[in-house]
């Protein structure tokens, strides 16, 4: 078929052409460089498993290093002791940054500054918690006995949510607005160069309309996901390799609808970009006509985000938002990522989007090929819609 | 053979096309002429498919015209241009490709168009690099490297430099030469003259007059007489004739084409001593001018 040839002869040269260009190669390159900065940064902030050293003097309570250890390893972090002659040589320690904090006599904390460090409430419960229990056998009351008094049951109605798995969703939000927007610009541009420089007359003249707009969409589709498999390639790699951060299970689902989503999400706003670019003849016209479309997908995002922020990212407001097909493609991995979605939840999603991008290649397609062959500043929707049997006709 | 018959195409209240039809024939080149607007442009896009017509139809080699016939047709817009940043011989490969070519045989063509046109030393430039010229000449080997059986340029000659011209028009010719369909329009009668075989001429969307230019000349109402007298004094005038132009002491009539030459030079004579004498069917630019008067 002389549709699908042209359509990959397109789409090749969208791809070939565009790669090879350094505005894709250094954004491509940069956008690397950030997502490794960003790994980078999170690995020095979080630093995986803290580290702290803690001086004793004076008399140290029994079971108070073991206390001390136990609320360590609760609380993810590590702790090693060091003795040291009398309060005067601990407080020392503590300001020569030899140590982090210290413990006199096993009721006097000395830290750097009050209230700045985990290590500090670390150390407090663990003391309290020995003082109680020394209080408690003074008193003659059996802390066993006490402990099994005062249990309670808790019953979750849903797995635990970690805040692993929350980062996880924004970095989907994120990154699926960033390459859909991206991407959906290049489309813009694209077809405005092809006005712009007049060549497109000569393309349609062997070349079907409806190929040449898929060529382009697919072409530039292609770069993207190209681009997204790298970003989370890389993204995941250096995780791995620095070993800084154990992968939340979350983030491999994430990653593979991430690459569902976007090919749906990009499908509907990039044939929006491309009708809204065969509208203008020149690079000023363009944004202001593809600004509706730029504007739906800010409110998206920015919708998604608010959604995945709030106390409630399962609400009902929050479930019937993410089916709206502008909004499915940034939301839904994002829930995917932040906790369970419901089958039937995201096959509907995935039902609706799919039938959504089916109506607006339609649509946009017959404003593309209404507007294509216009010159002047600006053609209006009205005249594009009409004229579009002029093409379409073929 | 393309035939257009009947061609009527209406944007809203604007009649761009009102039955115009036309004949091009294998081997020789037909001008397409008319007034600005007069609809030459939308009926050789339409011959391109990127027109709806409202009724018409175009026939090639007595068939209807069908997209696999298009692909081997090539076409020049008046809309021109390349991607400015792809380099030359590559887009013009490209173009070879959508039309059928395999890329190897698309490559070899590109090469040979361009160096055909004097273009083989800047085939691995990128467009915008080229001189507005060479652009020109890049433009043509688009729509040529495919070697199509059709040619449909649409104002070639507009903004060529006079070397520009005479590539183009040699290049015209020879496609002809070669066997293949040619169809342009232009402003520029004189060149119209020189290079055409048959023409066609248009006016508020209808084909007012068409034929080889022998025919089209000849059918004319009109002969041009142009007469000059040795004294500059004579004031003798053809009857029925209408003075066209004076000059130099030289004066061009049209004159009812019944008219005998003979007669009227052994008129002019009695009048005064003729220096001067000429009878010929009119040029193309009067026939054209008769043709689309108001």
């Amino acid at each position: 078929m002389n549709g699908v040839r042209n359509t990959f002869l397109v789409a090749q040269r969208e791809a070939t052409e565009r790669a090879r260009s350094r505005v894709y190669l250094a954004s491509t390159a940069l956008t690397l460089v950030i997502v490794a900065g960003l790994i980078a940064v999170m690995v020095w902030t979080e630093g995986g498993t803290e580290h702290y050293r803690v001086g004793l003097a004076g008399e140290t309570p029994t079971g108070l290093v073991a206390a001390i250890t136990a609320s360590a390893t609760a609380a993810d972090s590590e702790v090693t002791f060091e003795t040291f002659a009398d309060a005067g040589a601990v407080t020392a320690a503590v300001s020569d940054k030899v140590v982090q904090a210290g413990v006199v006599d096993g009721d006097t904390l000395i830290v750097r500054r009050a209230g700045e460090s985990p290590l500090e409430s670390i150390l407090a419960g663990a003391v309290r918690q020995v003082r109680l229990l020394q209080a408690l056998a003074e008193a003659g009351i059996d802390p066993e006995t006490l402990a099994a008094d005062l249990e309670v049951t808790i019953t979750a109605t849903e797995p635990p949510s970690s805040s692993e798995d929350e980062a996880v969703a924004m970095a989907a939000v994120v990154l699926l607005f960033l390459v859909i927007t991206t991407y959906g610009q290049w489309v813009l541009l694209g077809v405005l160069d092809e006005k712009s420089s007049r060549v497109v007359e000569q393309i349609v003249s062997s070349v079907s309309v409806r190929a040449l707009l898929a060529g382009k969409v697919i072409g530039i589709g292609l770069l993207g996901i190209g681009q997204l498999v790298l970003l989370l390639a890389g993204g995941l790699g250096a995780g791995i390799l620095l070993d800084a951060f154990t992968i939340p299970s979350s983030t491999l689902p994430t990653a593979a609808w991430s690459l569902v989503w976007f090919i749906l999400g990009f499908a509907f706003y990039a044939v929006l970009y491309a009708a809204a670019a065969s509208l203008v003849s020149r690079s000023e016209d363009a944004q202001a006509a593809a600004m509706p479309v730029a504007l739906v997908s800010v409110a998206a995002y920015l919708g998604t985000f608010g959604l995945m922020a709030s106390s409630e990212p399962d609400s009902m407001v929050a479930r019937l938002v993410s089916l709206l097909p502008p909004v499915a493609p940034i939301a839904y991995p994002a829930r995917i990522a932040a906790g369970a979605v419901p089958w039937w939840e995201l096959g509907l999603g995935l039902a609706v989007t799919a039938a959504a991008v089916v109506v607006v290649v339609r649509l946009a397609a017959r404003i593309y090929a209404g507007a294509l062959l216009s010159q002047g500043s600006r053609i209006g929707l009205r005249r594009a819609w009409r004229a579009a049997g002029e093409l379409s006709a073929r | 053979m393309l035939e257009l018959t009947g061609l009527v195409k209406r944007y809203g209240a604007v009649v761009a096309l009102d039955g115009a039809g036309l004949v091009a024939r294998p081997g020789r080149i037909l001008g397409f002429l008319g007034p600005n607007g007069a609809g030459k442009t939308t009926a050789m896009r339409a011959v391109f498919g990127l027109v709806a017509l409202d009724a018409g139809t175009i026939r090639w080699q007595g068939r209807q015209l069908d997209p696999a016939m298009r692909i081997r047709f090539g076409y020049m817009p008046e809309q021109r241009g390349l991607y400015p940043k792809m380099r030359v011989a590559n887009q013009i490969a490209w173009l070879a490709r959508l039309r059928g070519l395999s890329r190897a045989a698309a490559h070899r063509a590109a090469r040979a168009t361009l160096e055909n046109l004097g273009l083989g030393d800047r085939a691995g430039d990128r467009v915008e690099a080229l001189s507005h010229g060479n652009q020109q000449r890049a433009q043509l080997a688009a729509s040529l490297v495919h070697d199509p059986v059709l040619l449909v340029l649409d104002e070639p000659f507009s903004g060529l430099d006079p070397m520009g011209v005479d590539t183009m028009a040699e290049v015209v010719r020879n496609r002809a030469a070669g066997g293949a369909t040619v169809l342009f329009s232009s402003h520029q009668l004189d060149l119209v003259e020189d290079l055409c075989d048959d023409v066609a001429i248009i006016d508020r969307g209808r084909v007012v007059l068409a034929g080889s230019l022998e025919e089209v000349r000849t059918r004319a109402p009109h002969r041009r007489l142009e007469i000059a007298f040795g004294d500059r004094s004579v004031r003798w005038a053809p009857p029925g004739g209408t003075l066209v132009r004076e000059r130099d002491g030289s004066r061009i009539y049209l004159v009812p084409a019944g008219s005998d030459p003979i007669a009227l030079l052994a008129a002019a004579s009695a009048a005064g001593k003729v220096s001067g004498f000429g009878f010929a069917p009119p040029r193309l630019s009067e026939v054209f001018r008769e043709a689309v008067a108001p």
